[in-house]
């Protein structure tokens, strides 16, 4: 029996090094120091109790870790970082495993705060944030629950792909920087949803039952597109400056629906069930939506709008209203809202070519806006600018 | 790691085979857990990384292979079969009990598990890769936190109706997977997000049972009852296909429906369900209908009060193009082409049906090219020739003159020619 344990032993230690060339590692090498590129590999469950002490630094390029399915543990709080890299090195790789329990504050279950780090098939719990990533980096197919901040937190121009964040109580669950990509991912439950900075892109991504800090939240010239936003208390998609919400369904939010920053375009959104429907304050582009239901009104603007080819509809107030002046309402159907279909509040606005029926009243127009006149039969009607309602 | 399974192979190497012995423990090495046949069923305590090394069966029918009782744990199949006992068997697969986090399941096959689950997460947490679940009621069940991706489910022909080949109840995300001969093909709950998915010839392909699920680039092809069926959520890029008894895409509740295509299904291409009278059974109000195609159907798009649809190609349906019920819908710049009607305001039972905004859409070569069967609908700016009535309107409509070449004094015509 112990020749059969030496051998084994031996036999190890010489696979370690041999086989397909990857490096094993286990509990008995921590605290770990990576100096040399490579692929290592963990060979056993480590649990790491030590203050503020990273359990695995890599000080390296090119290197890759490979969980094995196993889990990294922390001692919760006062730690280090399970997986820690700074920023002078670049490109490490941590895939399929677990890291649960690096509480320490600031720190993360993996700080890969280097260039173009890869996260594949990471499950974070527990932690103070689950993957913190630098620049440039690759995070596909992780979950994460339960971190005291950001289960998630890209820098610029990265990529979140088919992950899924739920159960965050403290902070948002994904956080990413500058022209960054996030696809695919679900986001439920969290105390604040998912939010890019400026120039980001989010396309397929579900944002369910977050309560508040923001629940989609899109930076200057962001793009959001075919996402579904549902139950919160603050806008359901507030966009930056000159961004674009193409797609998307908002549902049963306290806040507004879809709050668009000056310059943006909202196309071919359903909002249903919010507080006023779509919002812009100032130069924004509406078009192809339907707010229905929502319990102030379906379309606000303020200044410089474009609102066309939108239905809305069941609004308890109004169903399209301007504040301010050099809006252009046109080609709206409005209609069964509890105030007024249209509402001009003040002068220097064009309502045209809209139809407003069953509303409780056509329209609220001041003086000095320019508008069609209001008919009711169009058979032979020449006023090629004209509104219909009754 | 010693357990049974390496001590097994101790015994038969005797005193030390040598080479044997360095493929074997070059096996073991990696660390994880071996998992072989002599433990079954096993019961895995400890959160670990864990292999199976042979394919494995329970012959008891009420007895789960794998019991999960700890966090953090994955199990490797190495592609090999969990197989259950088959009929009646009650027992699962792979089963987390609630309140365990963190599972994750690659890399081989869970059959036979007749009456239950190939794998079943009642915890939270859990990823399954690579996986092929045949021969169950539930394929992959995860009840919250899932990422499933590239995994397949084949079902039993006559499970219940809640029995799915992938479900994840909340939270989730399913991807590049197929399932087909399932009651229903892929379930989701909330949250969930279901992209470059197939299926197949389920009672129901992909079924949205709750709010915030979405459906990319999915196909639902020659599902008996819906394609897709769906609620409060996003469908986009989506193909359904030849629904045998009800509708490509089903509506049960508002819904934003866009660049999809539904073709050759029995009752509607996307639509509420609705009788065999043609009265509504789901009341999807307010929904959204861009860019879709919908063509050899019985009826192309059906919708109820409040819905906006434009820019939809709606051709050869067997009755409408475009069906509109109630009051209040808006229908732009649509094509309708070769249907019993291309474009319909009815109201079958009760008259509400009332200021729908039909405009700028285009109807040719159908029976009727747009017809309005209630008052006080705005029908301006159309276009229809070839139809064998180009419009049919009830007196007190809004309609715009119909003419056969523009004039420029009426800017509202609608055109026929």
């Amino acid at each position: 029996m112990a020749l059969t344990s030496v051998l084994l032993a031996a036999l190890a230690a010489a696979t370690a090094r041999a086989g397909e060339g990857v490096l094993l590692f286990s509990q008995r090498d921590l605290p770990y120091l990576i100096t040399n590129a490579g692929s290592y590999r963990l060979v056993e469950p480590i649990a790491f109790f030590s203050n503020h002490t990273h359990a695995i630094e890599v000080r390296a390029d090119n290197v890759t870790i490979d969980l094995n399915g196993f889990t990294l543990r922390g001692q919760g709080s006062l730690t280090g970082s399970g997986i820690f890299q700074t920023n002078e090195w670049r490109n490490l790789t941590v895939r399929n495993g677990m890291v649960v329990s690096w509480r320490g504050s600031e720190r993360s279950g993996i700080e890969a705060l280097g260039e173009s780090a890869r996260m594949d098939g990471i499950t974070v719990l527990s932690n103070y944030n689950g993957i913190t990533a630098g620049p440039r980096a690759l995070v596909s197919g992780c979950m994460g629950t339960a971190q005291n901040r950001y289960a998630i937190r890209v820098g610029d121009g990265s990529r979140v792909e088919f992950c899924a964040l739920w159960g965050n109580p403290l902070d948002r669950a994904l956080y990413a920087g500058r022209g960054c990509a996030i696809e695919h991912c679900a986001v439920y439950d969290n105390y604040g949803g998912l939010h890019t900075e400026e120039a980001g892109s989010v396309a397929g991504c579900s944002v369910v039952s977050n309560s508040t800090y923001g629940l989609l939240v899109v930076g200057t010239g962001s793009l959001v597109s075919a996402s579904a936003v549902v139950a919160g208390f603050d806008p359901g998609i507030l966009a930056g400056p000159g961004s674009t919400v193409s797609r998307c369904l908002v549902y049963d939010v306290y806040g507004p629906g879809i709050e668009m920053g000056v310059g943006g375009t909202v196309e071919g959104c359903l909002v249903r069930d919010c507080r006023t429907g779509i919002v812009s304050r100032f130069a924004a582009n509406i078009r192809n939506c339907l707010a229905y239901n929502n319990t102030r009104d379906g379309i606000a603007v303020s200044n410089n709008c474009r609102v066309a080819g939108n239905l809305s509809s069941w609004n308890e107030w109004g169903g399209i209203r301007a504040d301010g002046r050099d809006n252009r309402v046109d080609a709206n159907h409005v209609r069964a809202n509890d105030t007024y279909g249209l509402i001009l509040y003040s002068p220097g606005n064009i309502a045209a070519r809209n139809s407003s029926f069953q509303n409780a009243f056509a329209c609220s127009i001041v003086s000095g806006n320019t508008t069609g006149t209001f008919h009711s039969f169009p058979a032979i009607l020449d006023e090629p600018w004209a509104n219909f309602g009754r | 790691m010693k357990n049974e399974c390496s001590g097994r192979w101790r015994a038969a190497a005797g005193a030390l085979a040598a080479a044997w012995l360095v493929q074997r423990v070059a096996f073991a090495n990696d660390g994880r857990i071996e998992i072989c046949q002599p433990m079954m069923p096993y019961v895995i305590t400890n959160s670990g990384s864990y292999v199976v090394t042979e394919s494995l069966s329970v012959p008891a029918t009420n007895v789960d292979a794998i019991t999960v009782a700890a966090d953090n744990v994955t199990i490797d199949l190495n592609g090999q079969v969990l197989q259950g006992p088959g009929l009646s068997a009650t027992g699962r697969g792979i089963y987390q009990p609630a309140g365990r986090v963190n599972l994750v399941v690659l890399n081989g096959t869970v059959a036979g598990w007749d009456d239950s689950a190939g794998i079943q997460a009642e915890g939270a947490g859990v990823r399954v890769e690579n996986v092929s679940a045949r021969d169950n009621s539930m394929g992959i069940y995860v009840r919250k936190g899932g990422v499933i991706r590239r995994c397949t489910a084949a079902g039993r022909a006559g499970t219940t109706w809640w029995d799915s080949g992938i479900r994840v109840d909340d939270c989730g995300v399913i991807r590049e997977s197929v399932a087909f001969d399932n009651a229903v093909g892929i379930m989701a709950a909330a949250g969930v997000v279901i992209s470059d998915c197939t299926a197949y010839s389920n009672h129901v392909g992909i079924l949205l049972d709750g709010p915030g699920n979405i459906v990319l680039r999915s196909s639902a092809c020659n599902n008996y009852y819906d394609g897709i069926d769906t609620q409060l959520g996003v469908v986009e890029g989506c193909a359904a296909l030849g629904s045998g008894y009800n509708n490509g895409i089903a509506l049960h509740d508002s819904a934003l429906i866009s660049a999809c295509s539904a073709r050759a299904n029995r009752r509607i291409g996307i639509g509420f369900h609705e009788d065999d009278f043609g009265l509504p059974q789901t009341y999807p109000h307010g929904s959204l209908i861009l860019d879709c195609a919908v063509s050899q159907n019985g009826r192309g798009i059906a919708v109820l009060r409040d819905s906006l649809i434009a820019g939809c190609v709606a051709a050869d349906n067997t009755n409408q193009g475009i069906r509109v019920l109630y009051n209040g819908s808006f229908l732009r710049d649509n094509l309708c082409r070769n249907n019993g009607v291309g474009i319909h305001v009815e109201s079958p039972w009760l008259s509400e049906s009332h200021h729908v905004r039909i405009e700028g859409n285009a109807v040719m070569d159908n029976g009727t090219g747009i017809q309005v069967d209630e008052a006080f609908n705005l029908t301006v700016k159309n276009v229809a020739s070839g139809n064998d009535t180009n419009y049919f309107a009830v007196d007190t409509n809004y309609l715009g003159a119909i003419v056969s070449t523009p004039l420029n004094n009426w800017p509202w015509s609608n055109f026929e020619y």
